[in-house]
């Protein structure tokens, strides 16, 4: 072996190492090993085979060559073929003449149209389990695989373990926690709806005991607890829809002041019935922007609800609700309670699915919804909250569609 | 006549605490008091000493879980009998549910019952605790 091809080595295999450490994504990383192993190791064509474990079969994860684009959706059963004996074995395997041995299988040159004479075929094993393995097929020059070749096979194939390992592990980490959150939302809704229908229960038995004692104030009291609970359902589903779906703004040209005057007219009633003092301070000079007017007033909405709630039974409790201008192209919306606060604790958790601090009040939805048509918009919401003495929630929007949030 | 047996009510949905009185009316005629956190309802115990406090767990302020445990605490109201009503599922435990929030009851309250709230359970509950 000369210099020339010695160099050519070293600098491949700092290739793969490199390639390996980059943050491209798997499959990337497979591609560009697979290409560098086919250009340096000079093959007519080469192939990663990967060990499905739940059923033993053999998957082309990546085919280099000419007969790329026919493998790939190629499977093959455990111990078939040169790749299937060597993931048995775990041991590489030359075959310099594949027609004058038994493991060859026929299959794939029969599905390709490719021919193979040559094969060196090295298996990637992770400390605790065999992975699959790597192929390389027909030196472009004629000649045999030999005990160099296998080595800087086994080389590459060693990086190629290791960043395929870590890829699993990764997998089945956010798969199991892509399950617990999947439970905890379920709970969470359970809980939920729960206390919905406790609500309807508690409203049917007033109703049936007004009627057995004739008594129209009773029917009236629980009628209206029935109601309200199912508004409180429509709601909840209404939220539990808008978190669960990805989509983008519809946008419109809008006077936000208008948009949030809405709000703030339909909430006064209610502000007026629990003793809220509720205030409105539009900045005059906002004009019109772009946004999903639909969706900014269910921010809004949930944001002067909870406030309202934070304010209780407090005395001389006020909202206030103002708009501001924030640089040239953003806008503010703040929404500032004189109520309880939420403690420090707490504040990391408010925009968490299901994580609420009110009580059978919550669903614990609200925020996080509020959160993401934010964040839809390309905008942020800030919170500052002092125990005792209130808290502030500030949108910050941007005036016009930002290009990547999408459009109608 | 005996003067009215005294029930503590505490749950943060007035709609809850309305269900409750409609149910209790139907087994007798109580003086029943009702606090929306678990911080005014300590108050309350510990001020009226009622003969149930009905306790719902997840209330702003005080869950119900820190007010049980306070209540166990202090020898004027340990023996105050109490019903947790919850939304969680009683399958997994009340011990287990405080321990989930970070709470150690060290007793276990007289009984719990499961939202929704069935009237004949919550009924025939009361009537064991307070030997009706």
């Amino acid at each position: 072996m000369t210099r020339t091809v010695d160099m050519e080595i070293v600098t491949a295999l700092f290739d793969v190492s490199r390639a390996i450490s980059s943050s491209l994504e798997l499959s990337e990383i497979l591609q560009r090993v697979m290409d560098l192993t086919t250009k340096v190791m000079r093959v007519e064509a080469s192939s990663m085979v990967l060990l499905d474990e739940e059923t033993g079969e053999l998957i082309f994860y990546i085919a280099e060559g000419e007969m790329a684009t026919k493998l790939k959706t190629f499977r093959m059963k455990s111990g078939e073929g040169v790749v299937g004996h060597v993931v048995q074995t775990k041991e590489a395997a030359i075959v310099n003449d594949v027609q004058q041995d038994e493991r060859f299988f026929k299959k794939v040159d029969v599905k390709t149209g490719f021919v193979t004479k040559s094969i060196l075929c090295v298996p990637l094993v992770s400390p605790t389990r065999v992975l699959g393995a790597i192929e390389v097929l027909n030196k472009l020059d004629g000649s045999d695989f030999d005990d160099l070749d296998k080595l800087f096979l086994e080389s590459i194939a060693g990086q190629a373990s290791i960043a395929l390992e870590n890829a699993m592990l990764h997998d089945s980490i956010v798969k199991n926690e892509r399950m617990a959150a999947v439970g905890q939302a379920v709970a969470g809704l359970a809980h939920c709806i729960k206390n919905v229908l406790n609500g309807v229960q508690g409203g049917s038995y007033i109703i049936d005991m007004g009627l057995d004692k004739d008594n129209m104030a009773f029917v009236q009291k629980g009628w209206a607890t029935v109601k309200k609970n199912n508004s409180f359902m429509q709601e909840l589903v209404l939220d539990m829809l808008t978190y669960s779906k990805e989509r983008k703004p519809e946008y419109e040209e809008c006077d936000v002041n208008g948009t949030v005057a809405a709000v703030v007219e339909l909430m006064q009633e209610k502000a007026k019935a629990v003793g809220v003092t509720m205030l409105w301070h539009p900045e005059p000079a906002l004009g019109i922007v772009e946004l999903d007017s639909k969706g900014i007033k269910r921010c809004v909405l949930n944001l002067i609800s909870n406030a309202m709630d934070a304010c209780g039974q407090k005395p001389d409790a006020s909202v206030t609700v103002s708009t501001q201008l924030y640089g040239q192209h953003s806008f503010k919306i703040l929404i500032k309670d004189t109520g309880t606060g939420i403690p420090p604790e707490a504040i990391p958790k408010l925009f968490q699915v299901f994580f609420s601090t009110k009580g059978s009040k919550g669903t614990g939805l609200g925020l996080a919804v509020t959160h993401k048509i934010i964040k839809e918009h390309g905008g942020r919401i800030d919170v500052t909250s002092k125990v005792g003495s209130g808290t502030t929630f500030t949108i910050v929007l941007p005036r016009k569609r930002k290009k990547n949030t999408g459009g109608k | 006549m005996d003067k009215k047996m005294t029930i503590l009510f505490v749950d943060d949905e007035q709609d809850n605490i309305d269900f409750g009185e409609a149910m209790l009316m139907g087994i007798g005629d109580f003086d029943v008091q009702s606090a929306n956190n678990g911080f005014t309802g300590l108050e309350m115990a510990t001020q009226l000493k009622p003969s149930l406090i009905i306790l719902d767990v997840q209330m702003p302020v005080m869950n119900g879980f820190q007010m049980f445990a306070e209540l166990k605490k202090n020898p004027s109201t340990a023996h105050i009998p109490v019903i947790m009503l919850t939304g969680i599922s009683s399958t997994m435990g009340m011990q287990y549910n405080a321990k989930d929030m970070g709470i150690t009851l060290g007793h276990e309250p007289n009984a719990y019952i499961d939202k929704p709230v069935d009237p004949d359970i919550f009924q025939n509950t009361v009537k064991k605790i307070l030997g009706l």
